[in-house]
């Protein structure tokens, strides 16, 4: 240490710690404490990469999954969510067919004023002209 | 005793494996817990919060341990992550106080007074008032320096920075101390 450091220079010769100290056999006991505490809380070792690189990619996966279960399992969906889904006018007929018969899925989509097919059908009167009610059918649902 | 003939690169491997994990950690936690104490302790003061953060500081070992790369020395990895526990602390304690900076200094002397861990003389207590009037950083590279005697070069590693830089805030640091440690006397 250089010499303009006197006081810190005394101080040291002196009183070489900090004056600090620690309970009686604190060191002693805190290896079977601090194991106690990881067995305890069920620590583990390894944290997953993804959590300790970015926590919000860790949401964004999960977020993600729940989307995916959401929207791919059937099991999800309820009979009400497929009544809802005839109103739509992108009508899947992946989820509708199991549950109405050809001629019930038919009566859906024509009886839907919104959809875009129908409209089509219904602003030209003339289009349907000489169709029987299969071709209509046909038209419709492919 | 037995930990000391194994080397941090043999403690690693050997905690790396699930059966000598818990008695590799052991090891680190002999080989390392008073020195991490007392790095710890000049940081946030008292023992409870030294406590606190030198366990939190075994935790994150525990938990990262084997993904340690070696890119460092053990030691430095571990220094660092007490240095950043430690910090996180006063970082939470500062945002629940209510006293402003000076006001601290001042209830520092009270504290340490009534602290049954803390056996300084007078003038200790004034060299930790001194020391707390520094920035967090330049307190850490005092501390570091003039009571664990830790080389620039070590230092440099635990804190990332560079010897340059370190030398200058540690004469800084030490500058700051004499001329309050100075002032205080000739007011006493």
């Amino acid at each position: 240490m250089k010499e303009e450091f006197n006081i810190l220079n005394q101080i040291k010769k002196e009183n070489p710690d900090t004056g600090f100290s620690v309970p009686d056999h604190y060191f002693d006991s805190f290896d079977d404490q601090m194991m106690s505490l990881i067995e305890s809380k069920k620590i583990s070792t390894g944290k997953k990469v993804v959590m300790i690189l970015k926590p919000w990619l860790s949401l964004a996966a999960i977020f993600t999954l729940i989307t995916l279960v959401y929207y791919v399992s059937p099991i999800s969906k309820t009979n009400n969510q497929i009544a809802d889904a005839s109103f739509t006018t992108e009508v899947s007929l992946e989820y509708l067919s199991p549950s109405f018969d050809e001629y019930e899925l038919i009566d859906i989509i024509i009886d839907n004023e919104n959809n875009a097919i129908f409209d089509n059908i219904n602003s030209d009167p003339n289009l349907l002209e000489g169709l029987t009610y299969e071709d209509i059918e046909d038209i419709v649902i492919f | 005793m037995a930990y000391q003939k194994i080397n941090d690169i043999e403690l690693v491997e050997l905690f790396k494996s699930k059966d000598s994990q818990q008695k590799a950690f052991k090891i680190l936690m002999q080989k390392y817990k008073e020195r991490l104490y007392w790095h710890i302790r000049k940081i946030v003061l008292t023992h409870e919060d030294a406590d606190d953060v030198l366990q939190n500081t075994f935790v994150k070992i525990w938990q990262n341990l084997d993904s340690f790369q070696g890119n460092s020395a053990l030691y430095t990895w571990i220094y660092r992550i007490a240095t950043n526990e430690s910090l996180t602390l006063l970082k939470k304690k500062k945002k629940n106080s209510a006293y402003p900076i000076d006001g601290e200094v001042n209830k520092l002397e009270s504290q340490l007074k009534s602290d049954p861990y803390f056996e300084g003389t007078e003038i200790q207590i004034q060299l930790q008032k001194a020391i707390s009037t520094l920035p967090e950083k330049q307190k850490i590279i005092f501390n570091m320096k003039y009571f664990d005697d830790l080389k620039y070069g070590e230092i440099a590693e635990i804190l990332e920075t560079s010897v340059g830089s370190l030398k200058a805030s540690y004469h800084h640091a030490a500058k700051k101390i004499e001329a309050y440690l100075k002032n205080t006397l000739v007011n006493k």
